[in-house]
């Protein structure tokens, strides 16, 4: 068996940063051959850990530093050509290094919305059923689409992702 | 901040089901404009409902998008939504 590397991440609503979180969990012959424990290497055995990252803007960004199942990453540890982490898709792939070889992940693909989402909410602070209908159905429309946002993320559907997320900055 | 959250969410519950049931209750006797009202009522409860669970989800020590003071606002709202279409000895 070989380790396989798995992972979750998630945008912070801030959208400075990003956590990072190991989710490779322990060995299983038939559920989870992949996972950490012999045959394959204990996650003590794992000294460093290195992202590669591809922005929505097409841009390659790379993490390096010492294992920990856990981590925060903030746009200025990747070389990102901003504080704020652009809306779309992003793509990750993660290698964990033990003294004798290196095991990479499968590229995984998230979705990051924060700067949208907060608007929509700042925007949405002034709803009230005495609004004029065209503000209300304004915002009324950006929480459709960003409930849409996150149906499409949730079902892993990127094409419809990158359509309501188009559709949202057109309309704020 | 939770506290604010933890101390309001049950007002907000029982806002939404009574807001709730009085539209089904002008549908079922077909009045229209009641069940207008309500039904705006009830958009206005999911604006809001969307917004404290935001709020909610923020991590309390970045730049908060939706202050404390925000969501005051929004329980306030909810009270007036609901007294907006309470019921009143003239019906509507």
């Amino acid at each position: 068996m070989v380790l396989e590397p798995k992972f979750f991440i998630e945008q912070h609503r801030d959208a400075r940063s990003f956590s990072f979180t190991d989710q490779t969990g322990e060995y299983d012959a038939e559920d989870n051959p992949g996972g950490f424990g012999t045959p394959n290497p204990e996650e003590g055995d794992v000294t460093d850990i290195s992202l590669e990252i591809i922005g929505p803007e097409g841009g390659s960004y790379a993490y390096e530093g010492d294992y920990s199942s856990t981590l925060e990453i903030f746009a200025e540890d990747i070389g990102y050509p901003s504080t704020l982490f652009k809306d779309g898709v992003y793509k990750f792939k993660v290698t964990y290094t033990t003294e004798s070889d290196d095991y990479t992940s499968e590229v995984e693909f998230f979705g990051f919305a924060s700067i949208i989402a907060s608007e929509v909410m700042r925007a949405s602070l002034d709803y009230h059923p005495s609004e004029s209908t065209s503000k209300k159905e304004w915002i009324l429309e950006q929480h459709r689409l960003l409930n849409n946002l996150r149906f499409s993320a949730q079902t892993g559907n990127l094409e419809y992702f990158d359509e309501n997320l188009e559709q949202l900055q057109k309309i704020r | 901040m939770d506290l604010v959250f933890q101390e309001s969410l049950p007002v907000t519950k029982l806002i939404t089901l009574r807001i709730t049931s009085l539209y089904f209750k002008y549908k079922s006797i077909g009045n229209r404009e009641g069940s207008y009202k309500v039904g705006e009522a009830l958009k206005a409860l999911h604006v809001y409902l969307s917004i404290l669970e935001y709020y909610y989800y923020q991590e309390p020590d970045s730049d908060l998008v939706i202050e404390e003071e925000d969501i005051k606002k929004i329980y306030n709202k909810f009270k007036q939504v609901y007294f907006a279409v309470k019921p009143t000895p003239y019906g509507y």
